[in-house]
């Protein structure tokens, strides 16, 4: 009798409500139908199976924690306490210090072989100087390297979930000149990570990931880069909102023009759209309102690989190309047209000098014929 | 010994064509490609559903392309396998290619010394035109990875098409360092191709005037002068 009370206190509950809608918003995610729906609540419920989840942090913002938390269907104590069973997170549980250490301990012990491990944040792998550099020395947290504790933790791991640029490929602090060898943590281990990059990474797609990963016991495929291909198969370019102003020829060159505020294609304005694998426009950031280009900005192709090397500048078209010689980065075109220059100039030396010759090479000409006995 | 003058076949009907249909292809892929990568002078008016500029351009690039891609194809075929003359060996880099070729070179640059007469491809040429078709197989490959980039593996007919362009170019991405370095490289790659086809033009303008064997006639009605010695 009291399951089915129970049942129906969900059923009214505002809680289930949001509940429900994020199991809809995961099956859209996913790419399944409404019928799946029930199936994912229920995988959700299963108690039994609810994955224990351990967050280790390394050199980041905690954006995609923010991110996570911002959620508010479900709310974060849903998402904690209900949906997932958050075992470990340094910046929302209750325990500091040694307890805290402790608890991650336990959590490895208790569940081994069987939780996830999502993590946020790259790992450096250089040796800072000085007598006590210890290889990794830049990120330490209770007298570890970042290094030490993700091989510990990610050892007796079922998976271990990317989230966010950083943790997936190095982010910001992997970007030239890399002070502090920063690393994707698959790379810094060796081992294969499902990534869900971005900066910060959409929760939707994590937490579909982990769905994926109860409803099936195995982790979704992935393109080569790691990225679960429901989430990373499309290009922004392909399904943006601006996609008809771009395919009319219709751009913006001023931010603040009339042509921005009319919603023009931001393609000028150096928008990496074309070269950016994600699911922004579909599933959309803050309570699924907006993304960057639905609020006017460009994308920057945060969930592609070095994006701060390979996509800035963020508000120029990619024209930047590194000359091997002297490290000079000049522009495609700049070399182009150089080359180019240097062609047309070479041909015009060439044709000065062998037509000034003109004369002796006839004369010789003529010398041979003669002697040929014409 | 008399030196004659004489005019001979060089190029059937059907290689001038796809040597236009290239030229035309080129310039085309050029101007379009030129556009696609700063559209600078052409804008949509009025509402968006009554321009379609960019896609207009871009689809010309894209036909462009295959029209090159496909004489290219074409002019492989028949370099192999032309009934008149098959050119193949004229335009590999051997160690006897090159050592003419660099004669040709420094008689360009000198006048000193003689030019040997060459009906088909002369050396010099046969290294250039190799250099210019390693430009455009670059532009081929990274031009498809970056048209196919944008299309799903999707099933039936259209996904092995889609499967295909993946599997021929995907590559690139990895040479390249991604979507924005195969970009890069064939926005660069264009400037490659623009300076490589005005140094072939100058060439064979600078060969018509100075060697006075109507080279540029060759590719416009098929026929060139030759000098053949006839007894005494
Ligand atoms: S705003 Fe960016 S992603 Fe959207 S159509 Fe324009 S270039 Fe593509």
């Amino acid at each position: 009798m009291s399951g089915v009370k129970d049942q129906v206190k969900l059923l009214t509950s505002v809680d289930r409500r949001e509940f429900m809608g994020l199991c809809a918003q995961i099956s859209v995610v996913l790419g399944l139908g409404n019928d799946m729906v029930p199936k994912i609540a229920e995988a959700l419920e299963a108690a039994a199976r609810k994955p224990s989840i351990i967050w280790l942090h390394f050199q980041e913002c905690t954006g995609d924690s923010e991110a996570f938390l911002r959620t508010t269907s479900p709310s974060v104590a849903e998402l904690v306490l209900d949906v997932l069973s958050i075992d470990y997170h340094e910046t929302i549980m209750a325990a500091s210090g040694d307890q805290a250490e402790q608890n991650l301990a336990k959590a490895i012990k208790e569940n081994k072989g069987k939780y996830l491990v999502v993590c946020e944040g790259a790992i450096p792998l250089a040796t800072p100087p000085g007598p006590a550099g210890l290889k990794g020395g830049y990120l330490t947290i209770g007298n570890k390297t970042g290094l030490q504790i993700a091989e510990e933790v990610c050892r007796d791991a079922a998976a271990v979930i990317c989230v966010g640029n950083c943790s997936s490929y190095g982010g910001v602090q992997a970007q030239r000149p890399n002070p502090t060898g920063a690393v994707g943590v698959g790379e810094a281990l060796g081992i294969k990570t499902v990534n869900i990059p971005a900066c910060p990474h959409n929760p939707v797609n994590s937490i579909a990931t982990i769905v994926n990963y109860l409803l099936l016991g195995t982790l979704p495929p992935t393109d080569r880069f790691g990225r679960p291909l429901f989430a990373y198969e499309e290009r922004i370019h392909d399904q943006c909102t601006r996609r008809s102003h771009f395919d009319a020829g219709q751009f913006v060159t001023e931010w603040g023009s009339e042509e921005a505020k009319k919603g023009f294609c931001l393609y000028k304005m150096g928008c990496k759209g074309p070269q950016t694998y994600n699911n922004c426009n579909k599933a959309r950031y803050n309570d699924h309102t907006g993304w960057p280009i639905g609020a006017g900005h460009g994308c920057v192709g945060c969930s592609e690989p070095k994006f701060w090397d390979t996509m800035s500048p963020f508000y120029k078209r990619l024209d930047n190309i590194e000359v091997p010689f002297g490290g000079v980065e000049a522009t495609a075109d700049k070399v182009g047209l150089v080359l180019t220059g240097a062609a047309v100039a070479g041909a015009a030396v060439h044709a000065v000098y062998t037509f000034n010759k003109k004369k002796e090479h006839e004369e010789r000409i003529i010398d041979r014929e003669k002697k040929e006995g014409k | 010994m008399v030196i004659l003058l004489e005019m001979v076949k060089v190029k059937t009907a059907g290689v001038r064509a796809l040597h236009w249909v290239i030229f035309l292809a080129t310039v085309s892929l050029v101007l379009t490609g030129l556009y696609i990568a700063d559209p600078f002078w052409l804008s949509g008016t009025g509402e968006a559903y009554q321009t379609f500029v960019m896609a207009k351009i871009r689809l010309i690039h894209f036909l462009s392309a295959i029209a090159l891609d496909v004489a290219f194809l074409v002019r492989l075929y028949i370099a192999f396998f032309s009934l008149f003359h098959t050119d193949w060996r004229e335009v590999l880099p051997t160690p006897g290619n090159l050592k003419e070729a660099w004669k040709s070179f420094r008689f360009y640059w000198t006048l000193e010394g003689e030019q040997k007469d060459y009906r088909w491809i002369d050396p010099f040429d046969g290294i250039t035109f190799h250099l210019l078709h390693l430009i455009l197989i670059l532009q081929l490959f990274t031009g498809f990875a970056l048209y196919v980039s944008g299309i799903e593996l999707t099933a039936g007919i259209y996904g092995i098409w889609a499967k295909t362009l993946h599997f021929a170019t995907d590559w690139t991405l990895v040479v390249f360092g991604g979507l924005p370095g195969v970009r890069l490289m064939h926005h660069f790659t264009l400037w490659l191709v623009v300076s490589g086809a005005f140094l072939h033009i100058y060439h064979q303008v600078w060969k018509t005037i100075k060697l006075q064997r109507a080279d540029i006639s060759a590719i416009v009605n098929g026929y060139k002068l030759m000098a053949v010695k006839r007894g005494k």
